[in-house]
């Protein structure tokens, strides 16, 4: 029994000291579009987060997302896709955000971005890694995004005026038909009331 | 001899034309009975035209121009709201549009037909005593000339009020179909589809309303 806990008490020691000893930090970032809708010729917004989870500095870092968005393919309004930085602190989270305008409609892979940076100021061993991805996102035409989301209240009121006439046009000749008719019957009955 | 009295209206249909000339001994005995009241001719030129379900050229018009009317006016919702061009889509608004015209005009005719019976006994009394009142002055005028007017005045009204009441009943009608179809039932559907199937099955449902109802 004393032996068992004597181990676990060991080992506990061991995982913080290696802990501890480990000083360098690791970079998380994350991609995402802010755009519910992606519409061609309108704006889209992509937000990059950087976070440093690790106790030290990291330096030089580069951040690279040109492959999913091609040149061809988007217009690049605000910002770039090729920041970078000098330094992100410890545990510190850095946000960076780029406005794109995409040029065609249809499906369109958004993968994963790039980054590259330096552990500490002394190792200038450079570290790699990738954001999340978005995948494969849908860019609706400008004409879709209309159709669907569009008020178009000038369409309908202009609807309205040119079916009204349709509609009001022939009730009220049948009205004033049928009123005539009935107030005919109507007033004789009342005559023959009075008299 | 009945026969040759009879002058047959060149729009008849042949299965009266048929009814006519075949001697049927309820129909002469009847034949034969008005004859000796009235000139026969007239009175069958108004009893077949009741019953026919032709229209006039004049009417023929009125109806197939405002069906053509209303089935182009949604031409707008579809090309402005649901984006379709009228250069991609001009063969399905064609079709539509043809469709459309041909049927409603048919719900029209037969509505047309089921309300004048309905109005033209509901307006009797009415015209009966709208001619009266014309008549009460002149002393010299007799029965028969005051029974063919009020004949043919109720025949004009009840013409008249079911043909602008099946006008207004069947455009309303159409149009309220139509978009209930076309932006709540099929709206998340392609614009080709919407259009083809929203039109279509509004016309349907208003030629079979119309043919319905009794």
């Amino acid at each position: 029994m004393f032996i068992k806990t004597q181990l676990i008490l060991l080992a506990l020691i061991s995982v913080v000291l290696s802990q501890t000893d480990d000083e360098e930090s690791f970079l998380f970032v994350t991609k995402q579009t802010v755009n519910r809708f992606i519409v061609q010729d309108k704006d889209l917004t992509v937000k990059y987060g950087l976070y440093n989870s690790g106790p030290t500095t990291i330096f030089n870092v580069n951040l690279n997302d040109v492959l999913s968005y091609p040149f061809e393919k988007y217009d690049i309004l605000v910002g770039t896709l090729t920041p970078k930085w000098e330094r992100i602190n410890a545990g510190s989270n850095l946000t960076h955000v780029v406005v794109l305008k995409p040029k065609q409609s249809g499906i369109s892979n958004s993968s994963r971005a790039t980054v590259t940076y330096q552990k500490s100021e002394k190792n200038t061993e450079v570290q790699k890694t990738y954001s999340s991805e978005i995948g494969d996102v849908y860019i609706m035409t400008a004409r879709e995004y209309d159709r669907r989301f569009s008020s178009h209240i000038i369409d309908w009121v202009l609807f309205t005026a040119m079916a009204s006439p349709c509609i009001v046009f022939p009730f009220f000749l049948w009205f004033k038909s049928k009123s005539k008719y009935e107030s005919l019957l109507s007033k004789d009955k009342q005559t023959k009331k009075a008299q | 001899m009945i026969e040759q009295n009879i002058e047959i209206p060149v729009d008849l249909p042949m299965k009266f034309i048929f009814d006519i000339l075949t001697p049927q001994p309820h129909f002469i005995n009847k034949q034969a009975q008005m004859t000796t009241q009235r000139s026969a001719s007239q009175d069958e030129d108004l009893l077949l035209q009741d019953f026919s379900r032709n229209v006039t050229t004049k009417s023929w018009i009125l109806f197939s121009g405002n069906a053509a009317v209303v089935s182009a006016i949604p031409l707008w919702l579809f090309w402005r709201i649901h984006q379709m061009d009228f250069s991609s889509y001009f063969i399905h608004f064609i079709i539509g549009t043809i469709v459309s015209t041909y049927f409603l005009n048919l719900a029209y005719q037969n509505m047309k037909f089921i309300l004048k019976h309905k109005i033209a006994q509901k307006r009797e009394e009415a015209v009966n005593r709208e001619i009266s009142k014309i008549f009460a002055n002149d002393k010299n005028a007799n029965k028969k000339d005051k029974d063919d007017r009020v004949l043919t005045r109720k025949n004009e009204v009840a013409d008249f009020e079911a043909t602008t009441f099946s006008i207004f009943y069947n455009n309303s009608f159409y149009l309220v179909c139509l978009i209930v179809l076309s932006f709540f039932v099929l709206k998340n559907f392609s614009p080709t589809v919407n259009y083809l199937f929203s039109v279509g099955l509004s016309t349907l449902v208003v030629f079979l309303f119309s043919t319905g109802q009794k």
